[in-house]
């Protein structure tokens, strides 16, 4: 199968030459065949939207039709998701019916574990410092949990003023800007220009035809 | 099928086979005459009957009757022309006739149709005596000395077990039986005995032949009768005048006729032997000459049990024991009782090599009248055929029989049985002895051998020569306390050439007597450091293995506990606030980039197009509502167009969501106020396929309508076209995906964005470098926001609603950890100050190469 992999980085380098040249050659012609593959490409994500949900039905349906353990959640969630299903395509996602199901399940199970999040962070601080007591356990006192343990203090203690007393002035004015949007911001600026940079990197082998996420990079298990 | 006995390990033998079985000793003795005319005869057999015509070199009469039934007048005969078919030791003893026996010899007892054995003495009154008929033809085979009886000559016919006599007299057996009656009638009438060849050892009468020897007989044979004759003498046994026909015989064949002496001697004490006027005066003569000192003979046990004793006595008295122990011939019967004979007979008159013969094992009292005159069921000790024991015994085995005979050969694996018996020596004998020797010697040294101790003090030790010493065993040389339990096993050997010995391989299967393997202990040998090293180490093995308290469930129920008290103790703080609506929290701060996004908003016109981007989470709806709520409130207020569209699948409904709750007081409808876009899919791809061409890529709204057509997008024909852009996401990829993609596209069109606060580090360089133009961060932004406009806003915002909650909340989160770190803290040190302290006391487990903290 050396055609079909040939076939496919060609395309590969194609597609990706025309719109990074599109970008700097402004040719109508150019232009309108990027923005056409730009098209194929977002209903090619949205074809990749349904295969998505089709595996998760597989998944669950496998798993019901085994009878293994949590085959009832499984049977719930296929169910719901075929009335969602069958109710969205049938009367349209701005219905009523769709919004009440939306806003009565779905937004309020997501904000309930977002909330759980506030309690799970809250304790794993209160335990960041405890010694391992227990057999098997190694101690969590170090220096990157105390540092962080301390930052994430007066980053609290700074966003928002504490009852009957307010800001901290030092605290809210100068240390929590500080650490924000000094230290943050360095770090996540030096984040950015590594993603950035990886990011042509990556582009520049797929251009290339260095690698090939597409299933032909015999490293990777395609053939 | 007859079976004969082994000579040498006494196992039965089929009669056809030549040699044993088992050992591979001779069977059938060898016969210098021809085997066919002679067939040995075996202890225990029956004596094969057989004309005596064969013996004879006489040839019979034509007419006469060769054979002679019991009862019968014998046939007179002239025997002296059967001399030379005598046995030698029958000759010899015929010699001695002459000499008259001791006054003290014992008679022997008469067996069943055997007359007793005679004295040397009582020879010359063999004509005296009435002979029994079976003896009649006797005086007239003095007279004829040509006839031999059937008796005799069956006799002949017998294998005898001679006692040892060499092979090479077996040749003069022919002309022992025809000569033995010549001369014994000789003898009676004074005439010369002749001896026909050996003297038979147990002929008392015999008396050595001083005439030339006969036909058949070795030149050496009168020699020896001369060297016998003052070889010993037994002071009271034999006249003067019969010690000079002894001179001629050996040594042993002068002890023999001495022996009948002191067999008959010895009778009488037994009283068992008739008295001596009863017997007829040949065999006196007999007796008499056989007492005198001749030499030894060899001793030669029957090893049948059913020897006549006359037979036995003969054999006996054939023996001396005066200097070594000399062999004699003896039945099994009275084999038990034999004693050292040598130490009867003066040392001085037994030759040399007799006297190195072992000490015979009868007594005066055992040793049995000789009566060679009269066998009875001829026995294969006594068939004339062999005349070994007349004969001189060699030299050679002579020493040899010295060597084996000292009963106090040291054999240190039997001490008790180191002395050879008498009888035992003769067994050792080299291949020359002859098998009635042999045959007879083993069986008497094994009856010999359990009394062996006791006769050790009787038999005076011999010195052993060089090269019998050198066989004998390595046990022998060996410490006995080396080896002891194999000198209790070792036994002396009783059969075989090895005879004597100990410390000899058993012949049988196997090899003796199996020894116990010695042991070894099986204990670990370890010094008491090691011992030590594995005690501690077995005890930190066991430690490992011992089940320890599970702590798991401590912790899970502490930490379960601790979440639930964490979980009521946020829940009633920030719940209360909002349920009371107490104000307790003083205003947020203003941030700066609140001020740019108020002036950007209001910068826009009525009914200027926005584009609103609805790309977060329901997750984060709460924080994102309360901090978006007021900058659309205060957007709204301008009247703009709005375009709606969403990267997530969730965010159309979400937008929804957002218009009909928080700006329901706007009175905003969808296709009026507001078109909502939909999904945007591809990520990056669609947002840039959006942003150079929105109404390609999102032509349709999420009613399913023309999108671009509608009302709140005409004259919208590209991203640059919208008066603002307002993201709304709490996801720093997203909102820098829009900025990357879609930033390019908006030329002089702000971008205003509010983001929650996890995602404020990620976007706030791109609010830096100003490819954002405003920024509203988290609840703390909505709420500084709302009091910029709080003269816009009516009623209470939600983020100020929150805004009490949230701090307290937060306050809660915060001591909360400050106190939780402080205890682990605290913990901590009180953990490394118990280790130090531990340590400083001594060892404590290690556990992950670290000390166990809190143990």
């Amino acid at each position: 199968m050396k055609l079909k992999g040939l076939f496919s980085t060609a395309i590969a380098i194609t597609t990706g030459l025309i719109v990074l040249v599109g970008y700097f050659v402004i040719l109508p012609p150019l232009l309108d065949l990027r923005i056409a593959i730009l098209n194929w490409f977002i209903i090619l994500a949205a074809v990749a939207l349904f295969v998505g949900l089709f595996n998760l039905l597989s998944v669950h349906a496998n798993k019901l039709r085994n009878k293994e353990k949590g085959g009832i959640y499984s049977l719930i969630l296929i169910l719901s998701l075929l009335v969602t299903l069958i109710l969205g395509l049938w009367l349209g996602p701005d219905q009523p019916v769709m919004a009440s199901i939306f806003n009565a399940v779905q937004l309020p199970a997501e904000a309930s574990l977002m909330a759980l999040l506030a309690v799970t962070l809250t304790y794993a601080c209160i335990r960041l410092l405890r010694p391992a007591q227990y057999a098997g356990l190694r101690s969590r006192t170090n220096l990157i949990s105390a540092i962080f343990l301390v930052t994430a203090l007066l980053i609290l203690l700074g966003t928002a003023p504490l009852p009957f007393v307010g800001y901290v002035p030092i605290l809210s004015d100068l240390i929590r800007p500080f650490i924000a949007q000094v230290l943050a911001a360095a770090g996540a600026r030096g984040i950015l220009i590594g993603v950035a940079l990886g990011s042509l990197t990556t582009g520049l082998r797929i251009l290339f035809g260095a690698d090939r996420p597409y299933g032909s990079d015999p490293s990777r298990g395609g053939k | 099928m007859a079976e004969l006995r082994c000579p040498m390990c006494g196992k039965p033998n089929s009669d056809e086979l030549e040699k044993c079985a088992s050992c591979g000793a001779r069977l059938k003795p060898l016969v210098a005459s021809s085997p066919e005319d002679h067939p040995p005869i075996h202890p225990g057999e029956e004596p094969v009957k057989g004309k005596t015509t064969e013996f004879e070199r006489i040839p019979p009469v034509s007419g006469e009757k060769e054979t002679i039934q019991p009862g019968e007048e014998p046939t007179k005969k002239d025997t002296a022309e059967l001399e030379s078919a005598l046995p030698s030791w029958l000759r010899d003893l015929r010699g001695q006739e002459g000499q008259p026996p001791p006054a003290e010899t014992a008679k022997p007892v008469a067996d069943e149709g055997l007359p007793p054995a005679s004295e040397p003495e009582s020879s010359p009154q063999l004509s005296d005596v009435k002979l029994p008929d079976w003896l009649a033809g006797l005086d007239s085979g003095a007279e004829e000395e040509g006839e031999i009886p059937e008796w005799l000559a069956s006799i002949r016919d017998q294998s005898p077990i001679q006692p040892g006599t060499p092979a090479e007299e077996e040749p003069f057996l022919q002309s022992e039986e025809t000569d033995w009656l010549g001369r014994l009638r000789q003898e009676e009438e004074g005439k010369p005995a002749q001896p026909a060849g050996g003297v038979p050892p147990f002929s008392p009468g015999s008396k050595p032949a001083a005439a030339p020897p006969p036909e058949g007989l070795p030149a050496w044979f009168p020699d020896l009768k001369g060297e016998s004759a003052p070889a010993k003498r037994e002071p009271g046994l034999l006249p003067p005048d019969e010690t000079k026909p002894s001179e001629e015989l050996p040594g042993w064949l002068a002890d023999i006729h001495a022996e009948p002496d002191k067999g008959l001697a010895a009778a009488p004490a037994e009283g068992g032997p008739e008295p001596v006027e009863e017997l007829p005066e040949w065999l006196e003569k007999l007796q008499a000459e056989s007492k005198t000192p001749t030499r030894e003979l060899p001793n030669v046990e029957v090893p049948f049990e059913e020897s006549p004793d006359w037979l036995a006595k003969l054999q006996a008295s054939a023996f001396t024991e005066e200097k070594t122990p000399a062999p004699s011939i003896a039945p099994e019967a009275e084999v038990s009782t034999e004693k050292a004979a040598p130490e009867s007979m003066p040392p001085a008159e037994t030759p040399d090599w007799l006297g190195k013969l072992p000490a015979s094992a009868h007594t005066e009292q055992e040793r049995p009248a000789v009566s060679a005159f009269i066998p009875e069921t001829p026995t294969p000790s006594f068939i004339p055929e062999t005349e070994a024991p007349v004969k001189a015994i060699p030299d050679w085995l002579a020493e040899f029989e010295e060597g084996a005979i000292p009963a106090e050969v040291p054999t240190p694996a039997a001490p008790e049985k180191t002395a050879l018996p008498a009888g035992e020596s003769e067994s050792n004998l080299p291949m020359e002895t002859p098998d009635w020797l042999s045959m007879l010697k083993p069986e008497r040294g094994e009856e010999k051998a359990p009394g062996g101790a006791a006769e050790k003090p009787e038999i005076a030790p011999a010195e052993l020569p060089t090269w019998v010493q050198a066989m004998r065993p390595v046990e022998a040389v060996v410490d006995e306390s080396e080896v002891p339990q194999e000198e209790e096993k070792e036994e002396t050997t009783a059969r075989g050439p090895l005879a004597g010995l100990s410390g000899v391989l058993p012949i049988g299967p196997g090899l003796g007597a199996l020894r116990k393997p010695q042991t070894y202990s099986t204990k670990l040998q370890m010094t008491e450091g090691q011992q030590r090293h594995a005690a501690s180490l077995e005890r930190l093995v066991a430690s490992e293995s011992e089940p320890r308290p599970l702590s798991g469930q401590v912790r899970l129920r502490s930490a379960r506990l601790l979440r639930w008290v964490i979980a009521f103790a946020l829940i009633l703080v920030v719940g209360l606030p909002v349920v009371t609506g107490i104000h307790t929290v003083p205003g947020a701060v203003y941030p700066s980039e609140l001020s740019a996004t108020r002036d950007l908003i209001n910068g826009l016109g009525a009914n200027s197009p926005v584009l609103l981007v609805f790309d977060y989470e329901p997750a984060l709806s709460g924080e994102l509502e309360a901090a978006a709520a007021p900058v659309i409130d205060h957007l709204l207020f301008k009247g703009p167009r709005l375009a709606i569209l969403s990267t997530s699948p969730t965010g159309p409904i979400l937008a929804e969501h957002f218009m009909k709750t928080t700006q329901a007081s706007h009175g905003y409808q969808s296709g009026q106020g507001y078109v909502n876009l939909g999904y945007l899919a591809g990520g990056p791809a669609g947002v840039l396929g959006f942003a150079e061409d929105p109404p390609a890529t999102a032509a349709y709204t999420i009613e399913g309508a023309p999108a671009w057509q509608t009302l709140p997008l005409q004259g919208i024909q590209k991203l640059s076209d919208f008066a603002a852009v307002i993201i709304l996401t709490d996801n720093a990829d997203t909102g820098r995906i829009w900025i990357e993609q879609a930033g390019p596209y908006l030329s002089t069109s702000p971008m205003i964005m509010v983001i929650s606060a996890q995602a404020e580090p990620m976007i706030r360089p791109y609010y830096d470098s100003q490819q954002v133009k405003g920024l509203v961060t988290g609840l703390a932004g909505g709420k500084a926001y709302e009091q910029a406009n709080d003269q816009a806003f009516q009623g209470v915002g939600l983020a100020r609603r929150y805004w009490d909650a949230f701090s307290v909340g937060l306050f809660l989160a915060v001591m909360m950890i400050l106190v939780g770190g402080s205890w682990s803290a605290i913990a901590i040190w009180g953990a490394r100050r118990r280790t130090v302290r531990a340590a400083s006391n001594g060892g404590t487990p290690v556990r992950d190469g670290k000390q166990v903290e809190g143990a």
